[in-house]
């Protein structure tokens, strides 16, 4: 890395540096010019849209100007904060569960041989299937005359549960999914982070007789670090979006136990039509994972800086 | 590595008890769904579940058998192949840019690429929603090859960079002492060591789009209908049939699993846009 950048630092003498000012330009514009229609347009109508009241539904007048009144709306909507409420849950208690089971997963598997590597690969399945098959997967498995984890329940001597109508039961039941789905991804992310290690320090360590409690606590965890805040951001930012899952499972019930903000944002579109409504809820969304976004950022660039020392 | 000390008979017995424990959470609901797919309707249901069975391929032929099965596939297959091919010429490029130039708005043009795609998906259906009934796109492979091309771009553009900062600056400039041209030396000096890493970006630009619901859901109805489409709608229409259910699935993820065990030594770049290398 340094020696790239030495090299860059190098090469920049005036006349080259002239010559390539215009072709990186060059090089870039497609990608701008194809990317500002949706990287800018939408951000634009959107947050024109918010300030109108759309009701598509009704005898439609076209939009009426009502200025911030969609988001005073918002702030009095207790229904809207119940569904942010959820997101926040569900994000919170998914995102910590894979990172216990990730970091617990990779140590376990990280051992160099043909079984463990046999294993790794079948874990990463459940990461790239179809999300909408996930959905079809475990809504078999959760049945509640004939699934198959009411069975294994049944067997246990436990009575049988309706894990997907119960409304104690739904949340944690979705939140199970999404662990299934995506700990493989923290997973593999601290298998990279552990492969990577120098092993200077630990050597060190266990001559120093460190138990290796006192190795993970110590050295392992710190120097794991930035591959875990970005594991988290980014796990975070897709939960706190979630909308597959339970729009192929639950729809947001039962009641609206299971609704979060994007379908809350769905639903104010295209089942009550309220567009401008939906379209404030979406700038506040896109603010809240913005805040994270701009974190993800500053960590991808102190890891970077990290690498490269 | 403290992992690979030796052990006590006891910590080994436990250790290899939990993986077994791990691979049967996350396996088995694949092998239970694989297994589905074979089952005569009679025994899918059967409790307690027959591990045992006589297989039959009816479930898939019935599912074959639907009139629009066939025409999703290829819909599926269209869009995900066009939309990745699409993408991945200016997304090169402008990978390369950010790899090798230095200029003052680098960073944020960088960041606003990436900012494109970690915006809510359901934020950019409503306009483009809007927008697609106006110019009537609705229900048309075209809205969704646009889409899907625009959103794989910032993430082609992402991995690329990523790639390319690990090919040596000095071969570029060798080169370019020999009097190639900049468009020589992205093709023929630089390109060819990038091969392994574009093919890997391509894959996961596949797999996204194979597997992605809400913007097809919105956008299409009956014409351009893809996988996720088509298994979503499959559930409340065939809420009871399990081995057609799971037929259908497994013939959506099959070539999924198969890419992934491909690239399965960039899947942690892949899904941290190329922070994270293995």
């Amino acid at each position: 890395m340094t020696a790239v950048s030495e090299a860059r630092v190098a090469g920049a003498h005036p006349k080259g540096r002239r010559r390539r000012h215009r072709t990186h330009y060059l090089l870039l514009a497609p990608v701008i010019i194809i990317l500002l229609p949706i990287g800018v347009f939408p951000l634009l109508y959107v947050l024109r849209l918010s300030l109108f009241e759309a009701n598509v539904n009704k005898a439609y007048l076209g939009d009426i100007f009502v200025g911030l009144n969609n988001y005073r709306d918002f702030f009095l909507d207790a229904y809207t904060w119940r569904t942010l409420l959820t997101s926040l849950i569900f994000t919170v208690s998914t995102v910590a569960l894979e990172l216990v089971v990730g970091l617990g997963a990779a140590l376990l598997l990280q051992k160099e041989s043909r079984f463990m590597s046999f294993v790794r690969s079948l874990i990463l399945l459940p990461l790239v299937m179809t999300p909408v098959v996930v959905g079809v997967l475990w809504r078999m498995m959760y049945q509640s005359e004939f699934g198959i984890i009411n069975y294994f329940l049944t067997v246990l001597g436990f009575e049988k549960v309706s894990f997907l109508a119960e409304p104690g039961v739904a949340l944690p039941a979705l939140i199970v999914v999404s662990l299934w789905e995506y700990a493989p991804f923290m997973i593999l992310i601290m298998l990279a982070g552990l492969k990577s290690l120098p092993e200077e320090p630990l050597e060190a360590a266990a001559i120093d007789g460190a138990s290796d409690w006192q190795m993970l606590r110590y050295i392992v965890l710190p120097m794991l670090k930035p591959v875990i805040l970005i594991g988290v951001l980014i796990r975070s930012i897709d939960a706190f979006k979630v909308l597959d899952l339970m729009f192929v499972t639950t729809r947001g019930g039962p009641g609206s136990i299971t609704e979060t903000i994007s379908l809350r944002i769905y639903y104010t579109a295209f089942r009550f039509f309220q567009m401008g409504y939906a379209a404030t809820l979406t700038v506040i969304l896109i603010i809240v994972i913005n805040i994270a976004v701009i974190f993800l950022i500053k960590v991808f660039r102190s890891s970077q800086a990290e690498l490269a020392s | 590595m403290f992992a690979n000390r030796k052990n006590s008979i006891q910590f080994e017995i436990i250790r290899y008890l939990l993986t077994v424990l791990l691979l049967l959470f996350f396996f088995f609901p694949i092998v239970y769904s694989f297994l589905t797919s074979w089952k005569q309707p009679i025994d899918a249901f059967s409790i307690p579940p027959k591990w045992l069975f006589s297989p039959t391929i009816e479930n898939y032929i019935m599912v074959l058998r639907r009139a629009d099965f066939t025409k999703v596939y290829i819909n599926s297959l269209v869009v995900t192949v066009l939309s990745t091919a699409l993408a991945v010429i200016p997304g090169v490029l402008a990978g390369y840019a950010l790899s090798r130039f230095r200029f003052r708005s680098k960073e944020g043009v960088a960041n606003w690429i990436l900012s494109t795609r970690m915006g809510p998906a359901i934020g950019i259906v409503l306009p483009v929603f809007i927008f697609a009934k106006t110019v009537h796109l609705l229900d048309s492979l075209g809205i969704l090859i646009a889409l899907y091309t625009i959103f794989n771009l910032s993430y082609v553009v992402w991995m690329m960079r990523s790639f390319f900062d690990e090919i040596p600056v000095e071969l570029d400039e060798a080169a370019q002492v020999d009097g190639a041209s900049l468009l020589q030396v992205i093709i023929q000096v630089v390109f060819p060591l990038a091969a392994p890493g574009l093919v890997a970006t391509s894959i996961f630009c596949v797999i996204m789009t194979w597997n992605e619901f809400l913007w097809a859901f919105m956008l299409t109805n009956r014409n351009a209908k893809t996988l996720p489409v088509m298994m979503n709608g499959f559930i409340t229409e065939q809420g009871i049939l399990w081995g057609q259910l799971s037929a259908a699935s497994v013939m959506v993820v099959l070539p999924i699993f198969v890419f992934a065990l491909i690239i399965q030594k960039n899947l942690v770049r892949g899904m941290t846009f190329g922070a994270v290398k293995a």
